[in-house]
């Protein structure tokens, strides 16, 4: 008999063709995660089986599994071969002393006996063994689940554990995901890989404007996220001369519709460099003056061909919060570091931009120079 | 890069004779506590540099020094021998370092009474608030004795002759971390109960700092357990750090003419808007300049992308932006934000300063130039 950890995946089970691809990709996911263990993933029917852990890790590898989206739920149980004297041996030994059932699940028909008479049969083994405990079919405070499977084997567990869910993160890295230091970007990372897109950072400083911590923090958001959304590289590129003509320049009102629309020009240049097939954005609608409808309308046409995506873009802020906190990256978010939107802050931004104003006040400056610089000046680092 | 280092007044470049003290002594681990020989000595060591700081503040009799791990560790335990009971009350200044003033504001959010005296617009204590403060229900007054931002010298010697002239019973406390050295104080007949000292202000190591106690009779440890430092503080002496800080006795009184410094540092600044907080009354060493509208974290960088490090306002509590100290000294926000702090040791030289004058006209120059206000 052996304790096991028990995998079970959500949504590739709709899959017709592309099933194994995914059941593989799924299980290399959770490899990587538990690399520094050591572990072997066995695939089994619907199932993955993790064996051999130490005890006293497993709340350390539950903690990791948590990171690893397609992951629908985890389960720790016991292995044994599918053999009913064997399986009614290990439930002799159960101690419940409150209300129960027990839940049979007979994948492998060559088990002759059919899963309800087993259940109420070993259900009658555990009450002998424990006077106190009592059988409840509806809601009952334990519930013993058996799952005998078609390779063999039979899984006695308790509790199912359920976890992120969503689909397995690709194998290519394909979004660019704007990082800024604030609440919302990381959360909207953790969102696109949730439906598995993997994601490299690019962030924008303002240095001098904004000191190094700004920089250093975000690192550390990176850092933090990398678990879910499987970066590799943060592209840190400089604003400040772009700002710096924008706030001689061009209308102060304008100011941040000018920036985000390059930031915007930026990252699709940098998905034309690298192959980033599209760029993804914390914003959410009305949020703020630069996240008004017109606004992002604005900021969107700055691009010509990469598709943004902008997964809070329905979401409350106290929404977005929880989820920060789940992920644990809010502590880190809140830090009073400037990021390099609240620079050159405008007193009045302005809440309806037009299209045509923001094209005329970026043709003032020669933007493209100063792009190109930005882009050949740019940081790389690795997370 | 190499860096020319303004920033004295938040840490400093440990000197070569403590460093050589320090490794040399590394080499003599025992416990002071052992019985062995070599512990016996060690011991010994540890108390003929206790008797080298108490002879340099020629200090009474029944006084001692005990060292600690740092200038907060010594501001915590005064506080917590002063400030006892509920119905009776602590005096602090608005110009108190942060492990004096937060500390005290913990004190208060628990329940205890503790009064704040406010600055005059020099950045020192309001002597006359300060006085009327103070009751037969206060137990502990605790003045800075130069400020770490502005530089500004609290007279606390007469301040604590008036004080215990109020109530005799008042615990007086000075923390006296930039002032070591740069103001030189005899507590021969004074009435201060405890007086704080730092090493790695004054080109000592971080680690060890001192806590002057005038009358030992009355004193409760702060860190409780085994009875090191003569029972007064627990925990095993960090020898090589303590005898490393007795070294700093032999330089301590050492120094270049800062105010000659000062004079030629302000010469050079040149800028249409700005403000010097620091004025004469102040310690020569360190120099408070607010330049108005400028962002100080801008211009720190600035700077430090140029070679020279500055502070900006207090470097324990970098990460924000209000500045209590200055704003008890009713400076403007507009030129609390631009507030840098430079402050020299022995190594700089009339090159660095006029170097530095002249990087900080051309980067506030430029921030002017490409920020609109």
């Amino acid at each position: 008999m052996k304790k096991v950890i028990l995998v079970r995946f959500s949504e590739i089970h709709l899959k017709g063709n592309n099933k194994p691809y995914f059941i593989k990709l799924l299980r290399d996911n959770i490899k990587f995660a538990l690399k520094k263990y050591g572990l072997k993933v066995e695939v089994i029917q619907n199932r993955y089986v993790i064996r051999d852990f130490d005890d006293k890790l497993t709340q350390n590898i539950i903690d990791d599994l948590s990171k690893v989206f397609g992951i629908f739920s985890i389960s720790i149980a016991y292995e044994m071969d599918s053999d009913q004297d064997i399986i009614i041996d290990f439930v002799k030994n159960i101690k419940i002393n409150t209300t129960f059932k027990v839940d049979c699940n007979r994948a492998d028909k060559r088990f002759l006996i059919k899963s309800n008479e087993f259940s109420a049969y070993l259900g009658g083994v555990i009450l002998d063994a424990n006077p106190n405990a009592k059988v409840k079919l509806e809601h009952p405070e334990k519930t013993v689940y058996v799952d005998i499977r078609e390779n063999g084997k039979t899984f006695v567990y308790y509790d199912v554990i359920y976890l992120a869910g969503g689909m397995p993160l690709c194998e290519t890295r394909d979004g660019l995901l704007l990082l800024s230091g604030g609440i919302d970007s990381p959360v909207a990372g953790y969102m696109m890989a949730k439906r598995g897109l993997r994601q490299d950072i690019l962030h924008f400083d303002s240095y001098p404007y904004t000191s190094p911590q700004a920089k250093e923090k975000v690192i550390n958001l990176a850092k933090q996220i990398k678990p879910y959304i499987g970066c590799k590289y943060m592209y840190v590129v400089s604003m400040t001369k772009l700002q710096e003509a924008f706030h001689l320049n061009c209308r102060e009102e304008y100011a941040i519709t000018l920036l985000r629309r390059n930031m915007i020009k930026v990252a699709e240049r940098l998905c034309e460099k690298y192959r980033y097939k599209t760029v993804v954005t914390g914003e959410s609608l009305g949020q703020v003056a630069s996240q008004t409808i017109e606004s992002i309308t604005t900021t969107d046409n700055a691009k010509t061909y990469v598709p943004i995506l902008r997964p809070l873009i329905a979401f409350n802020k106290d929404e977005i919060i929880d989820i920060a906190r789940k992920i644990d990256t809010y502590e880190t978010s809140i830090l009073p570091y400037e990021d390099c939107c609240t620079v050159f802050l405008p007193k009045q931004p302005v809440i309806k931009p037009k299209l045509d104003i923001a094209e005329a006040e970026e043709s003032k400056i020669d933007l493209d120079m100063l792009i190109q610089n930005a882009i050949e000046n740019m940081e790389i680092i690795q997370i | 890069m190499n860096y020319i280092y303004f920033d004295n007044a938040s840490t400093s470049v440990p000197n070569d004779r403590v460093v050589h003290e320090y490794n040399e002594r590394l080499k003599e681990y025992f416990n002071p506590s052992s019985l062995y020989a070599p512990s016996i000595a060690v011991k010994q060591n540890i108390e003929s540099v206790r008797a080298q700081f108490l002879t340099y503040f020629n200090a009474p009799k029944k006084s001692t020094m005990i060292f600690t791990a740092s200038a907060s560790e010594s501001n915590n335990t005064v506080l917590k021998n002063g400030i006892r009971r509920k119905d009776r009350n602590a005096v602090i200044t608005m110009g108190e370092h942060a492990s004096v003033y937060n500390t005290a504001m913990e004190y208060k959010n628990n329940g205890y009474d503790i009064r704040v005296a406010k600055l005059l617009p020099n950045g020192t204590v309001d002597t006359e608030h300060l006085y009327s403060l103070v009751d037969e229900n206060t137990t502990l007054v605790s003045v800075i004795h130069v400020n770490n931002e502005t530089g500004a010298v609290n007279d606390i010697d007469s301040i604590s002759r008036e004080v215990k002239r109020i109530n005799p019973k008042i615990l007086f406390h000075s923390d006296g971390v930039q002032a070591f050295g740069k103001v030189k104080i005899d507590l021969s007949h004074s009435p201060i109960d405890f007086y704080t000292i730092s090493a790695h202000k004054v080109n000592g190591l971080r680690g060890v700092a001192g806590l002057y106690v005038g009358c030992i009779n009355k004193y409760i440890p702060y860190i409780l357990g085994g009875e090191q430092e003569n029972t007064y503080r627990a925990g095993t002496e960090n020898y090589a750090s303590i005898m490393s800080f007795g070294q700093v006795l032999s330089y301590i009184d050492e120094h270049v003419d800062y105010q000659k410094h000062k004079d030629s540092l302000l010469i050079h600044i040149h800028d249409s808007d700005y403000k010097v907080i620091s004025d004469e009354n102040c310690v020569p060493n360190i120099i408070c300049i607010c330049f108005r509208g400028v962002r100080a974290e801008t211009l720190q960088s600035m700077l430090a992308d140029k070679g020279y490090l500055v502070g900006i306002g207090s470097a324990c509590h970098s990460r924000h932006r209000d500045n209590r100290v200055l704003k008890a000294m009713h400076i403007d926000d507009s030129l609390i934000e631009g507030s840098i702090r430079i402050s020299f040791d022995n190594s700089i030289n009339e090159e660095n300063i006029i170097g530095l004058a002249e990087t900080i006209n051309s980067a506030v120059c430029e921030y002017r130039t490409k920020v609109k206000k």
